[in-house]
């Protein structure tokens, strides 16, 4: 800092009308630091302006939380009837499965017997890989999962016979049979089949090690006394709920 | 003496009075409820005849239900659950904007492994031969049948489950989106640092939003285990129904 520092000068002097000497400009009482300073309070100034700005748009347009029981439901613009509403619930009850219905669970590999909402009955399943098998030879495809959704045990046998797809072949590498006979597997399948449509089934394995685990070709699989209770518990026309 | 007298004949005459207004506002009540069940009745009965799978959301329990034709096959209970509002939209009552939403947000295809083909060894074929007969015959084999491509398959899907994702955003319409947190909040500088750029970057598009004259989107976050958030996520399908429960 310079000795004549924040002393100003008579020609820097501003002064009134009457000419009365008045405080010096501020530009001449700072030298280049305090310039420099003062630029960069007022930096500073802005910059925590605009932040403070950018957090409060940020507060305003941001979400408050409240437990969701706290939530008022959406009312309705039609107006209410009892009746109307009781008819509803009996369109849904009708809707439901009167008696023994099964739901497959295909990502933890379970399936269940269930009857008004009460397990009757959980058994451990294998269900679709969800891999995909390309023929190099002729490029058909194919994807192995178990299909999702609702379906209905279309008919059921007892020690039934395998046709073995041509993707079984494809799969092991072997090649396709000449006569239809040789597709023919009696083992594959275990005790019981339930036919659910689209070549799907429910049924036995030789494989039981691979229960749990998602193994199969779409198809569900089940250890032997877990198929039997089954069989048992599912009439032709039993709902299937798989997921 | 007298005093107390009129007071209570007041009071005696006034009941009704309190009785008949207390009814009328019940009855408003009752009606606003039966209105609201009779609304998410129907919309359940549309969803149940559509054969698919729906999502039901219930705030009492709090869970998640996955129904199909009105029955649930499974439940996902949540840890908690938390309705936002943005700030912008006053304070007024909190009210969900409707009582059935439908999945907007893309659900994507799962990673498929592909199985390779493998010709089995002569030896092992021939021996699964046995096997088989012995099974068929209802003995005990002696030895074990040979790994099949579905079990190899598995052993490389069983990781599949870690790429299903633990948290993630679902936008539904009409506008809502539901956050669902399959892990516990990270309390470590660079989890802090995050959420507070999500949270910023939330702010300034709904501060936009309210700015353009759009709607903001109602947020419900809901908290669950890792293993039930990446299960709730395979149950997705396209343009699902979420519907909140009476």
């Amino acid at each position: 800092m310079s000795e004549t520092a924040g002393v100003a000068t008579a020609d820097e002097r501003t002064s009134d009308v009457d000419g009365t000497a008045t405080r010096p400009a501020a530009s001449s009482r700072l030298p280049c630091g305090g310039r420099l300073a003062l630029l960069g309070w007022a930096a500073i100034g802005f910059a925590a302006l605009v932040a403070s700005t950018a957090f409060a748009i940020a507060w305003a347009g941001g979400y408050r939380y409240v437990p969701v029981a706290d939530v008022t439901r959406a009312i309705a613009e039609t107006p209410a009837s009892t009746a109307e509403a009781r008819k509803i619930e009996r369109q849904l009850a009708a809707l439901r499965p009167r008696g023994h219905y099964i739901v497959v669970d295909s990502t933890q590999n379970r399936l269940r017997i269930m009857k008004n909402d009460e397990v009757l009955r959980e058994a451990i399943a294998s269900a679709g890989t969800g891999a995909v098998l390309v023929d190099e030879a002729t490029g058909r495809k194919w994807v192995f999962e178990t299909p999702r959704g609702v379906r209905v045990v279309q008919r059921k046998k007892q020690n039934p016979c395998w046709t073995r797809p041509d993707w079984d072949y494809v799969e092991n590498g072997e090649p396709l049979p000449k006569r239809f006979a040789d597709r023919i597997d009696c083992a594959a399948l275990g005790d019981y089949a339930l036919y659910l449509g689209d070549g799907y089934m429910i049924h036995g394995t030789l494989y039981e090690r691979s229960l749990g685990l998602s193994v199969t070709h779409g198809c569900v699989r089940l250890g032997a006394k877990d198929l039997e209770a089954v069989w048992k518990a599912a009439p032709v026309g039993t709902k299937v709920y798989l997921y | 003496m007298r005093g107390a007298a009129r007071l209570l004949y007041g009071t005696l005459l006034a009941l009704p009075g309190i009785g008949a207004v207390t009814a009328v506002f019940a009855a408003a009540d009752g009606d606003a409820g039966a209105a609201t069940r009779l609304a998410y009745l129907t919309q359940e009965l549309a969803a149940a005849k559509s054969k698919q799978f729906y999502l039901v959301f219930d705030e009492v329990a709090p869970a998640i239900d996955l129904k199909i034709e009105g029955v649930r096959v499974h439940r996902f209970a949540l840890d908690r659950a938390e309705f936002g509002q943005s700030r912008l939209a006053g304070t007024g009552p909190r009210q969900w904007p409707a009582v059935s939403f439908s999945l907007v947000s893309e659900v994507p295809e799962p990673d498929r492994p592909r199985i390779h083909v493998e010709k089995a060894d002569e030896a092992d074929k021939a021996r699964d031969v046995v096997i088989r007969q012995a099974l068929e015959r209802g003995e005990k084999p002696a030895g074990e049948l040979s790994q099949t491509a579905g079990e190899k398959v598995a052993q490389l899907s069983r990781t599949d489950d870690v790429d299903a994702p633990v948290t993630f955003r679902l936008q539904f319409e009409p506008d809502l989106v539901l956050v669902v947190r399959g892990e516990p909040r990270a309390t470590d500088l660079d989890s802090r640092v995050r959420r507070a750029k999500y949270a910023l970057l939330d702010g300034w598009q709904g501060f936009w939003l309210w700015l353009s004259g759009e709607p903001i989107a109602t947020r419900v976050v809901v908290h669950l285990p890792p293993e039930d958030a990446r299960r709730l996520f395979k149950v997705l399908v396209p343009q699902i129904r979420l519907l909140v429960q009476e």
